[in-house]
Parts: structure tokens; sequence; C-alpha cells
């Protein structure tokens, strides 16, 4: 039965619920830290899901727990400016991703940290959009090499999670399919 | 089953994103041009230019984040208070959440800015030539 390949199994459903609850919880921890420098330069810690499931499970569905997590957190603890800042870095950083990821020429670590960088610059944009000034770009560099440290680190963290985690929690039901 | 973090690619990437780092950090650190005797300090609100004042001219503002501007000290609102003292202007308090704009150095040359995000705050400093207010105030 290859069609029940392109059907959401409730298991999933289940593991993408429990992702996106795990990327909220990593975003509130954020949110809670100082910020330790310019705008945008933060841990990105919940990158470390989104590589996880774009990795292991598909591109839409990082997408998708990306956007729950960016709606959800904005709700709850950012707020409307904090949502927008987000989203924008958000979704930079997610298609960035996706294209690296695509080309199948870079590991975990590469992805997440073009990602990173991504994240930073598509919130410095916003930034400069809200103070209608370019001289935002000032933070220009910083936000680079953050970007690409915090990028690195939640790239690490997620292959060693990867190694840890057993294939079949990610995988389609692949035992009922045979 | 062991497996490298990087791969070939990871770090040519790595390299290239540093470059284009160093790169832009040196643009930026490039040194200004001093602002000359007739420079003022430029205040923009939310995109908007809101004053103009003489760095020559010690002196304590208060911006508030809603546009309004008052001189000396103030403190209620969402607020930042830059003083103007031996041609340099510093961002003194704030009540914003980030604090950065308070711990920016305080600004003199020609370009230089400080900017508080979460007010839409931003400060700058304009040379004198080409100025027209000084000109008329003086
Ligand atoms: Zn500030």
């Amino acid at each position: 039965m290859t069609r029940s390949r392109n059907r959401i199994s409730t298991q999933e459903i289940a593991l993408l619920a429990l992702l996106t609850t795990l990327a909220l919880m990593f975003s509130y921890i954020e949110s809670l830290l100082p910020a330790p420098g310019p705008p945008g330069v933060k841990l990105g810690i919940a990158n470390i899901v989104i590589v996880l499931i774009l990795f292991r499970m598909s591109a839409t569905e990082a997408a998708a727990v990306n956007l729950l997590r960016v709606l959800l957190a904005g709700l709850l603890f950012t707020g409307l400016s904090g949502a927008l800042y987000s989203a924008a870095g958000a979704f930079l950083s997610l298609a960035g991703m996706i294209l690296l990821k695509k080309t199948r020429k870079f590991s975990m670590v590469g992805v997440s940290m073009a990602g990173g960088v991504l994240h930073n610059l598509g919130q410095l944009i916003v930034a400069a959009l809200l103070v209608g000034q370019r001289s935002v770009f000032a933070y220009f560099p910083i936000l680079i090499f953050s970007g690409i440290a915090s990028g690195i680190l939640a790239g690490i963290i997620a292959t060693l999670v990867d190694m840890k985690i057993p294939a079949r929690y990610f995988k389609r039901h692949r035992h009922q399919q045979i | 089953m062991r497996r490298a973090f990087f791969r070939k690619n990871d770090i040519i990437l790595l390299a290239a994103l540093l470059i284009v780092g160093i790169a832009a950090s040196f643009v930026i650190a490039r040194p200004k041009k001093s602002a000359g005797d007739n420079a003022s300090v430029l205040v923009m609100i939310a995109g908007r230019e809101k004053a103009r004042y003489p760095l020559n001219e010690d002196a304590d503002y208060t911006i508030h984040a809603d546009g309004r501007i008052e001189d000396g000290l103030g403190s209620e609102g969402d607020y930042n208070i830059i003083r103007i003292e031996n041609n340099k202007v510093d961002m003194i308090e704030s009540d914003c959440r980030s604090q950065i704009c308070v711990h920016h150095k305080p600004i003199s040359k020609q370009g230089e800015t400080i900017i508080c995000l979460p007010h839409r705050v931003v400060i700058s400093i304009e040379s004198g030539q080409g100025g027209g207010y000084d000109t008329i105030a003086q």
C-alpha cells in the first residue's frame, strides 16, 4: 500500500505536536534570557528542533512546526513586534535551510549555520524597516558572527540528538507498510 | 556509527560567511570624518525627523517614543534621555528592555548613530556644511 505513505498518521501528528511544544519551550526560554547584544542576537536553540525535523521528516513539516512556534510564541510571550521579528527571521532562515538541504551537500551543522545567519539577517531587515533607517545595518557584522556561532551550536546539538534517537521515531510507520 | 559534524562544503560555507562578516566589519569600522564646527544632533523617531540640536551647546533632552521631546530630564512613558556635552551626544537613560542604546558609547563624528530599537529612536550626527538650521538659528 504505497498510497498510505502520503497520509499523515496519528503517530506523526502526535510527534509533530510534541516537537512544536519542544520548539515553543525553547523559544520561551530564549524570551526569558536578557538580550545578550544588539537586536537579533539570539541563541536560536529552537532551531535544533527545526533542523531535526527538516532532516528526519520533511520541509513541509519543518515549516508547519516553525509557523506554529512563531504564532504561539507571539500570542504567549513575545507580543506583536516580537512576533514580527521572529517571523521574518524564522522564515528567511527556513527558506535558506530548505534550499541548502536540497543540495545534499551540507551536513546538519552547515545547514543550521546558514539558518542562524539568515535568521539574524531577517530580524535586521525588520529592524531597519521599523526604525526607518539603514544605520541599523551597523549591526550586520556582529549578527553574522553570532548567527554563525549559534547556528553551529544548534547544528552540533541536533546532530548529537539525531545520533541518539532511533530512526523509527521519525519514520512513517515503515513497519506497517511492509 | 560515528559521524563528522562538518563536511567539506560546510567549511567552505563557514569561510565564506566569515569573509563577508570581516569585510563588513572593515566597512563599518572605517574612520569617520570629524563633524566640523556647526555639527548638529538629529533626533528621529520611527523614521521621521523630530528635532535638530547644535552639538556645541550642552543640554539634556527627553525623547518620548510617542514623538514628544522635552528639555531636561523626564521619566514617564517610553523615553530616552540624551545628553549633549563637550561636542558629544550620549544616551544616558532609557526604560527600554534591551538597554543597548544606553550602553552605546557617546558619538561625535559625522554619520555616527545611537539606535534604540524598542522605541524606534535614532540619534545621529550631521556635519554643519549645508545644514541650514544652525545658520538660521544663529
Ligand atoms: Zn533602548
